[in-house]
């Protein structure tokens, strides 16, 4: 929908990590297989028009193809398709108006599950343990029905759900727990909350900047950055960079940057730096305590900066047409200069990029 | 409503009493019996298409599904009964105004007329004029006017007219309208109610139209009365309320529901002294609505906007052919609902009309200029001639500048109302002519509009989504209206047929805009053998662009309904008719994944007494 969304590199990232001492997900691919190496870029398609899909790209043959999970499973993915969380050799998408989860295998987009109840507005999945967690905004405009999801992972069936505050969007893992950063939903809000997985409750809510919308880990750090409250908004605030201490679950530092309509989002870390866009350019941030305050480059190219990953030193950008019609473009840029390496033409209102 | 309604039954039940012969109304017959005489004498140049009484009874009471088979506009909609907005000659769903007893009812909030919020049965006749019309009817009139009226007569008649009707998917309806006049007074009143499961079938997939149930009611009196001989009041009274399940789309459930309360209300002071003819009136339009995207649950959110309009027209005769008018008025809205705080608009307007009749040759200029606090407003104008070169040909010329106003939504809304919002301003130009070739109407035009400062809400570089005046957009086309009566074996036969052929090419891109047929044409046929009747209509859509690059597309379709009427006896009338809609059971969708019923069978018994 209208939120950006861009942490799933961490996510990628964290699972990559955790390849290193588990081999199941680099077994190598069985035959039939298609997708053993490239981008994934989904398109949420138009509201209410059950047009989502997913390009495969591979940069190497410059192959481009659209609309893999129905050309694969014969049928839609669905209504405005969210997010996707890569966990071993599966898929799982979640299509937001659809209320619906799509498992799929990684590596060939057969389907193998759809979880379609004990959901409502979902919005991101992360796997821990034997678990799936789904965060839900349930009614847009109730603040009370929100909720996180649990699935088992064995056999995708209901586990529980968790009440939590308005608004759960992303997600990260850190210690075999559960970090959630409450965006607010339709509305505002400012909080992360620890959800220990061993019992399933919240144990801490930490109070962030307005709206986080993502977050990285540095060793037991996590780094949320919130991008303050819009210009809409009953009083406009600024993006801030905070730093939570998950041994105490304090922000041990925050920064905020110095004029309130900034509003910083796609907070990444890549090669000991972190990166974040202001509009649609490029910051980096070195840990040093001192905000950026004069962008690396900008991304001229793109009309919409929607969906934000770094990967291999590249920057992958998924940009929505102006009018959020029609079809969208992947820009690929060299993180090192900004310059353009290479665009692709994708289907219609990409929002995601994700690595095989 | 009600209050209102037995107010007048009741003051007028009084003043009935003493009747008087009246005299000398002859030559104000237009200005007593229309309820918007501008319809009819300013739009010269233009070509105003009014659907009978008896198209109006044929047809479903939702005005969208009048309009659909009996006009060359598109219609975007969303389902049977769902909300559902018109296209003329390209233009977008706020670029048309809805026009009631001459007062626009377009939202306040979007702009816009929801066509299936209009229950037809209770307006006298609804008129099509293709064009531009800003001077004379305000914002949203640049593709097009749709004008639903109520007349009056002194006749000394009375009537009444009920209806019942039983459909598929458990539609019912049922109307009355009564008519009842002596030399002085003349009061109307309508009720019309319909409600459906509309839990029809989606073809070919197994699936239903899910929380797709709806009902509304209207109500309309209109009362006129005469005080002297040269005095004559008019009341227009309109209530509707409707609510509806806005029903899901193929992949994608809804549960939410969605409430309209509209009331209008116009009394008109009509003078006619000497050469002077002098109109006072007072309109006070109220709509409320009440979104629950959880039916289930009290949550809603809603708008309300209440709007006072205040307009004194004087009109001068210099001779039979020559006439003048002049027109003040003042528009006042205040609106709130959630997401909008203190909307406020303020307008004052000024306009000069002219019109003179030299022999064949009919001409009419038209000024207006409106001042408001809330954005620039253009000097609006219209020129239009008409040229009759015989009692069969005459050809016609308008060129115009007309305007779209920036909605309470656009300037007010909380998350991106714009303020600094200028109006859509259009300039266009057609050429018509209207050819009679003994029993063949034929009405022709072809237009062009240039139309700058589109209000689009894009994303801004944060993310935010607002409305700018970004785009311009060129419209051109042509346009047929053709009718054609023949008496065949004794019997009259009807034809009636449009089409429109619309290029609206977006100026960025050259593409065309989405949501925007290249064709699109409607056929329809009556024949009455005795007591039967039999009565078809069809439409043609051609496809549809769903993306502004134009590489999605809906497929075109081809609908047919037909209708086949009994006349049981005469006094009182009893007429029973039944009817099948897309008899073909095509598959058809105006908008992408919003499937539309199938084919579907209706009955409606009517008693004229």
């Amino acid at each position: 929908m209208k939120f950006k969304h861009s942490l799933l590199f961490l996510l990628a990232l964290l699972f990559l990590n955790s390849c290193d001492d588990d081999n199941d997900c680099c077994l190598p691919a069985g035959p039939g297989d298609e997708f053993e190496t490239g981008v994934f870029v989904l398109n949420e398609g138009n509201f209410g028009s059950a047009n989502s899909s997913v390009s495969y790209i591979d940069e190497l043959v410059q192959v481009n193809q659209p609309a893999i999970f129905s050309n694969v499973n014969g049928s839609s993915l669905g209504d405005t398709a969210q997010s996707i969380e890569m966990h071993e050799d599966i898929a799982i998408i979640v299509v937001n108006v659809s209320n619906k989860i799509e498992i799929v295998n990684r590596y060939t987009f057969e389907s193998l599950a759809t979880i379609s109840s004990n959901l409502s507005n979902p919005r991101y999945a992360e796997v821990i343990g034997d678990n799936i967690y789904v965060s839900n905004w349930g009614d847009g405009m109730n603040p009370g029905d929100d909720f996180i999801s649990v699935f088992k992972l064995s056999d995708y069936s209901f586990n529980q759900s968790i009440p939590v505050a308005e608004g759960p969007e992303k997600m990260i893992e850190l210690n075999d727990d559960l970090y959630v950063a409450h965006i607010g939903g339709f509305s505002f809000n400012n909080i992360v909350s620890h959800i220990e997985t061993e019992t399933n409750s919240v144990t801490n809510e930490i109070e962030v900047g307005d709206r986080p919308n993502s977050m990285v880990i540095q060793g037991n750090d996590i780094w949320v950055l919130s991008s303050g409250k819009p210009s809409y908004a009953d009083e406009e605030t600024a993006g801030v960079l905070s730093r939570i201490d998950a041994g105490t679950d304090e922000v041990v530092a925050d920064f905020q940057f110095p004029e309130n309509s900034i509003h910083p989002e796609n907070l990444n870390i890549a090669g000991g730096s972190a990166y974040l866009t202001i509009e649609k350019s490029l910051y980096k941030y070195d840990f040093n305590g001192e905000l950026p305050d004069t962008p690396e480059y900008s991304f001229d190219e793109v009309s919409v900066l929607y969906g934000f990953e770094i990967n291999d030193s590249k920057i992958y950008i998924a940009s929505p047409r102006a009018d959020f019609t029609g079809d969208g473009d992947l820009y690929i840029y060299d993180l090192n200069d900004g310059s353009l390496l290479d665009n692709y033409a994708v289907g219609i209102n990409p929002n995601g990029v994700y690595f095989n | 409503m009600s209050r209102n309604l037995y107010l007048i039954v009741a003051f007028f039940i009084c003043f009935c009493i003493s009747t008087k012969a009246q005299t000398d109304s002859i030559n104000w017959l237009d200005e007593v019996q229309l309820s918007d005489v501008k319809l009819k004498n300013n739009s010269e140049g233009q070509f105003v298409k009014e659907l009978s009484d008896s198209v109006i009874k044929q047809s479903e009471p939702l005005l969208t599904s009048v309009l659909k088979f009996n006009s060359p506009f598109f219609f975007r909609e969303n389902g049977y009964g769902m909300v559902s907005s018109a296209s003329v000659r390209g233009t977008g769903a706020a670029q048309t105004a809805v026009i009631w007893n001459g007062i626009n009812i377009n939202s306040q909030f979007t702009g816009q007329t929801d066509f299936n919020t209009i229950n037809t049965a209770v307006f006298d006749n609804i008129s099509l004029k293709p064009g531009g019309g800003s001077v004379v009817y305000g914002s949203g009139a640049i593709g097009g006017t749709i004008h639903l009226n109520n007349e009056f007569s002194f006749d000394g008649g009375q009537s009444n007219e009920l209806r019942f009707g039983l459909g598929s998917f458990a539609t019912y309806q049922t109307s009355y309208k009564g008519d009842y006049s002596n030399e002085k007074t003349n009061l109307k009143i309508g009720v019309s109610g319909i409600s459906s499961e509309n839990d029809y079938p989606y073809l070919d997939v197994g699936e239903k139209n899910e929380n797709g149930d709806f009902y509304n009611l209207a109500l309309n009196a209109s009362v006129a009365h005469w005080l002297g001989d040269s005095n004559i009041l008019k009341f227009y009274s309109n209530y509707y309320q409707g609510e509806r399940g806005f029903s899901g789309t193929l992949n994608l459930p809804s549960n939410s529901k969605y409430e309209d309360f509209n009331s209008r209300n116009l009394l008109e002071w009509k003078s006619f002294l000497g050469n002077f003819t002098s109109s006072l009136k007072l309109a006070w339009i109220s709509e409320k609505f009440k979104y629950f995207e959880n039916r289930d649950s009290e949550n809603f959110s809603f708008g309300n906007a209440e709007t006072a309009i205040i307009k004194y027209d004087l009109a001068y005769d210099f001779s039979d052919n020559k006439t003048i008018n002049l027109i003040v008025d003042y528009n006042g809205v205040i609106g709130d609902g959630t997401g909008i705080e203190n909307a406020e608009r303020q307008i004052g307007g000024f306009s000069l009309l002219w019109s003179d009749e030299i022999q064949d040759f009919n001409y009419q200029l038209s000024l207006r200029q409106e001042i408001t606090e809330n954005y620039d407003s253009p000097l609006l104008f219209s020129a239009g001639a008409t040229y009759n070169f015989s009692k069969n040909y005459s050809i016609r010329f308008n060129s115009s500048r007309n305007f779209r106003i920036p909605t309470f939504n656009d300037l007010f809304w909380l998350e991106g109302g714009n303020t600094n919002l200028d109006p859509e301003t259009s300039i266009q130009a057609e050429l018509g002519n209207t050819l009679i070739l003994s029993d063949f109407k034929i009405n022709l035009a072809a237009y062009f509009m240039d139309i700058e400062d589109l209000i689009r809400w894009t994303p801004d570089d944060s993310g935010v989504w607002r409305p700018q005046n970004t785009s311009k957009v060129q419209n051109y086309g042509l346009e047929a209206f053709v009718t054609w009566s023949k008496v065949l074996a004794g019997n009259e036969l009807n034809l009636s047929a449009n089409y429109a052929f619309t290029k609206a090419i977006n100026q960025e891109n050259q593409n065309q805009l989405i949501y925007t047929p290249l064709h699109k044409a409607t056929l329809s046929a009556g024949y009455e053998v005795k007591n039967f009747s039999i009565h078809v209509q069809s439409l043609y859509n051609g496809k549809i662009y769903t993306s502004s690059d134009n590489n999605y597309e809906l497929d075109p379709y081809q609908l047919a309904n037909l209708r086949v009427g009994y006349v049981f006896t005469s006094d009182p009338e009893i007429i029973l008719r039944v009817g099948a809609d897309n008899i073909f059971n095509e598959n058809y969708q105006s908008l992408p994944s919003r499937i539309m019923p199938g084919r579907s069978y209706n009955s409606t018994l009517t008693i004229n007494f």
